[in-house]
Parts: structure tokens; C-alpha cells; sequence
């Protein structure tokens, strides 16, 4: 019985694996000769493919970032969103140290298009903003079908992008050898007064801690006035217990419930986020931060921030 | 007589009431008409989705692809001989697609059996062709043109424009007053592309 239940097991999985070798191809677009423009639609002029691999290439030098720009037909089944991640992180699109690679996708014949970035300024550029840039500078041009405009204007406002994070002129006269550091990206990033225990930043929920005790203060004050008033008795000021129990040392022998006032008057002292909910909010979470001190090589990852038409 | 014929009430209720039945039949047809044509241009300019706030491509915009896809794999299948009866198929079928889609009067029931026509004789030339030795360059043609072919079908199926019309039909063109009225409009109304 157990040899036949191995051999049956092996026939599956040779039937499985011939079965899946036969499945049509749906292949991916292959990188570009060119890498910072892959034209596979024939939409794009020749000037606007120089213009993308010059600027591009200047951008890479100053900052590791990359706007590669791919057109396809169509999407072979794939959504946007699929289709572009699985380009960007084949293709290895932006510095791997500060994975800052942006990957514009455009499929002209579904009238889709997509934009995903690295993961190191996925949080820089949130899909809100992605959306209403492709709103106002990209999707105008692109459903009137100019393709070559629409390309060319939205490459405007993403390279604006990348002068004002980064602080620097693409236009500069600086060289390849002299890359430019000075970004506004939170790499000395702990100013804030983050120091990271254990993945979270005990620090950045001090403030709430003392919001909540203020609160709390002013709800037991509250209470403990209306109690004093009522009762005519003094209560103590902190207690926590008198929430629950009403006041201990105070209480009316014929005890009409001092808990009256309800419960925990709705303060739930869990209700702030602890850990990891504060390392995302303007802290870095490492992936873009650091200075590295000469060249960038490529090799960015997307986890799947963007935004466009799926 | 004229004098007395208009002065007569009867006379003039009768009038009245031919006047405003014309007239309104006027403006069905006028209306329905522009609507008609409008939902039946949907065939060529696309649907609009209000869901995906864009407009998908249109049915006539894809037919063409495929005509484009079907005569590079022409291209590809005139090297080989052996192909030359599937390959005359598919550009019999591909140029009566040509003929109707640059036609204005073609109709949709009549351009969809164009297309499975051109979808039946390209699929036996593509077949033929897998069986032959092609050369690299060849082979990586017919992929490229049979990923349009799919797209562009894929596309067809997506486009929305049946739903449109079955949608128009129905909220439309069955309610009352407007089922009774249409009749006497003479306005076409739009087809399905079945």
C-alpha cells in the first residue's frame, strides 16, 4: 500500500508538472536595452525616450532614484498593479540602498496605467497624492490617447518630486562623481527622539501617556465633583477604584450606588496604540534612511505602493 | 368657409389635437433618435464606466487590432508554403472585416460575424504555424501578434457595449409611454454586437 501510494504520488506530480510546462506563457515584457524606457506599444517619441534615459540617468547619479516608463498593449490578463510590481522587482528598479525606483506602467490598448514605487519612498508619496497627480497631469492626455504627452508631462512632475524629497536641482552642474546627499529624508532620522526597543519607539508614546492622564484627571475630577456635590462629601481626587466601586470611605448606609455615573465613563486606558503603531507615523522605518558614501546600485523592491488604474 | 371652418370649436380641438400629436412625435424622434445614436455610438467611441471613471475601449477600436494582429501573422505565415491554404482563409477574412468596419452602414450583428470568422481562420492558421520549424524571429512575431489577438478579444468581451444596450433597451425603450410611442418614430434602435 505504501509503495503504491508513493508511486500514485509521484505519477501526480510528474502529471502536474507536464500540465503546468503546457500552460501558455504568460510572460512578463522583457527589459529594455535602453532599461529606463521600454516602448513595447510604439507610443513614445524618440525625443521623449532620450529625454527619459538623460534624465533619468542624471537622476540616478545624485539620488539612486529611477523613473523607468514601460507602454504595453495590454496587461495579458494581468491587473496594473500585478503587472507593474512583478516589472519592478525583476527589472531591480531604483538604488537598493534607498530603493527609490519609480515604475510607470502604461497598457494603451486597455486604457490602463500604473504607477509603483520603492518601498523606500512608498510612505513619501502615498497613493493619494499618486492619484491626483495621474488625475491632473497624466489621465487627461492619456484618454485623449496622447500618449507621448501625457508621458512627458507626468515625467515633469515626478522629476519635481524627486528635487523637492531630496532637495537638489536636476540641472546642476555636478558630475557623476559628485552625487549629492543632502536629502530632507528622515536618515539622521532619529531626531525625532526615537530610539528603537525592540522594533518600536517607547519614546513617541509619551505624549498620549500624558494626554490620557490629563483626560483621566479631568473625567475623575468631574465625577468627583458632581459626587462631592451631591453628596455633600469630599472624594479623593485619583482614585481609580471610586470608577468602579464608588467612593470607599464615603458611603451612605442606606447606599444609594455611588457608581451612578456609570462604569469607566468610557476612558479605556488601552485605547492608544502602543508599539509598532508609532514607528510608521513620521518615523523612518530604516528603508530609505542612511548616507552612503559613493555610488548607488540598482536592485529596488516594491511591497505594492502606487497608484493609477488597475 | 375658411372663416366659418376655423371658428367652429370642434374644428379647432381637432386641430389642436393633431398638432400636438405630431409634435410630439416630432420630439420622440428627435430625442429617442439622439439617444439611439448616441447609446449605438458607444460601438466606436467606448463605454463609459462610472465605476472606473474612464472610458473603456471601444469594440470598433479592438476589431481593428485584431485585423493589424492578423496581417503580421500573414507576414509571418506567406514564408512558409505549407500554410498557404489557412494563410488565404485568414485573408478572406480579415479584408470582408476591413470592408465592414470601414463601411458605414455595417451594422454590429454584422461586424461580430466578421470577427468570429477571423478569429475561426486565424486560429487555424496559428495552429498550422505551431506545427512548422519557424525561425526564432518568426516565432517571437506570432507570439507578440497572438498576445494582441487575445488582448484585443479580451478587450471585446470587456467593453460593456451589449450591457449598455440591453441596459438602454430596458430602462428605456420598454417603459411606458416610450414602448408605445417608439413604434411610430422609425428610429433605429441600437444592436447588439452578438
Amino acid at each position: 500500500m505504501k509503495k503504491t501510494g508513493r508511486r500514485l504520488l509521484f505519477i501526480i506530480s510528474v502529471i502536474l508538472f507536464a500540465a503546468a510546462s503546457l500552460l501558455p506563457a504568460y510572460a512578463f515584457v522583457e527589459q529594455s536595452e535602453e532599461y529606463y524606457v521600454a516602448d513595447y506599444a510604439h507610443v513614445l517619441s524618440s525625443n521623449t525616450e532620450d529625454r527619459i534615459i538623460k534624465e533619468n540617468q542624471k537622476l540616478f547619479n545624485m539620488t539612486g532614484g529611477e523613473i523607468v516608463v514601460v507602454t504595453v498593449e495590454y496587461l495579458d490578463g494581468y491587473y496594473a498593479d500585478e503587472y507593474a510590481i512583478s516589472l519592478f522587482n525583476s527589472w531591480g528598479v531604483g538604488s537598493m540602498e534607498r530603493n527609490n525606483g519609480m515604475l510607470l506602467l502604461l497598457a494603451v490598448q486597455e486604457n490602463k496605467a500604473w504607477l509603483t514605487l520603492g518601498d523606500g519612498i512608498a510612505e513619501a508619496f502615498p497613493p493619494d497624492e499618486i492619484n491626483s497627480m495621474l488625475e491632473k497631469h497624466f489621465f487627461r492626455e492619456f484618454d485623449k490617447g496622447n500618449y507621448d504627452k501625457a508621458v512627458n508631462s507626468l515625467f515633469d512632475k515626478l522629476i519635481d518630486w524627486y528635487e523637492n524629497y531630496y532637495d537638489f536641482d536636476i540641472n546642476s552642474t555636478n558630475t557623476v562623481n559628485n552625487p549629492i546627499f543632502h536629502a530632507r529624508e528622515p536618515s539622521p532620522v532619529y531626531s525625532h527622539g526615537g530610539i528603537r526597543l525592540f522594533g518600536f519607539y517607547p519614546f513617541a508614546i509619551i505624549p498620549f501617556i500624558v494626554i490620557g492622564i490629563i483626560i483621566l484627571a479631568i473625567v475623575l475630577s468631574v465625577a468627583g465633583f458632581g459626587y462631592r456635590r451631591r453628596y455633600g462629601y469630599r472624594t479623593r481626587f485619583f482614585t481609580p477604584s471610586i470608577f468602579f466601586f464608588g467612593s470607599r470611605h464615603f458611603r451612605r448606609p442606606w447606599g444609594r450606588p455611588p457608581g451612578g455615573f456609570g462604569g469607566t465613563s468610557g476612558f479605556n486606558p488601552g485605547s492608544f496604540r502602543s508599539g509598532s503603531g508609532f514607528s510608521r507615523g513620521g518615523f523612518s522605518s530604516g528603508k530609505g534612511g542612511g548616507r552612503s558614501g559613493g555610488g548607488f546600485s540598482r536592485g529596488g523592491r516594491s511591497s505594492g505602493g502606487g497608484g493609477g488604474r488597475r | 368657409m375658411k372663416k366659418v371652418f376655423f371658428r367652429k370649436r370642434l374644428n379647432a380641438i381637432i386641430i389642436a389635437g393633431v398638432v400636438m400629436a405630431l409634435s410630439t412625435l416630432f420630439g420622440i424622434n428627435r430625442s429617442l433618435g439622439g439617444k439611439n445614436l448616441q447609446v449605438a455610438d458607444c460601438f466606436n467611441v467606448g463605454v463609459y464606466s462610472k465605476q472606473q471613471g474612464y472610458t473603456l475601449k471601444s469594440i470598433r477600436s479592438q476589431l481593428i487590432v485584431r485585423t493589424e494582429a492578423s496581417m503580421n501573422t500573414l507576414t509571418v505565415s506567406d514564408k512558409y508554403d505549407e500554410a498557404s491554404d489557412e494563410s488565404k482563409a485568414l485573408r478572406a477574412a480579415r479584408n470582408r472585416l476591413m470592408d465592414l468596419l470601414y463601411e458605414e452602414e455595417a451594422s454590429p450583428p454584422e461586424l461580430f460575424k466578421a470577427n468570429r470568422a477571423l478569429e475561426s481562420a486565424y486560429n487555424n492558421l496559428y495552429g498550422r504555424l505551431l506545427l512548422l520549424d519557424l525561425d526564432e524571429g518568426d516565432k517571437a512575431n506570432l507570439q507578440q501578434d497572438h498576445s494582441r489577438m487575445r488582448g484585443a478579444a479580451s478587450q471585446i468581451e470587456k467593453s460593456g457595449y451589449n450591457e449598455a444596450v440591453r441596459q438602454y433597451r430596458r430602462e428605456v425603450l420598454s417603459v411606458f409611454p416610450t414602448n408605445i410611442l417608439r413604434k411610430f418614430c422609425f428610429t433605429p434602435e441600437p444592436e447588439l454586437f452578438e
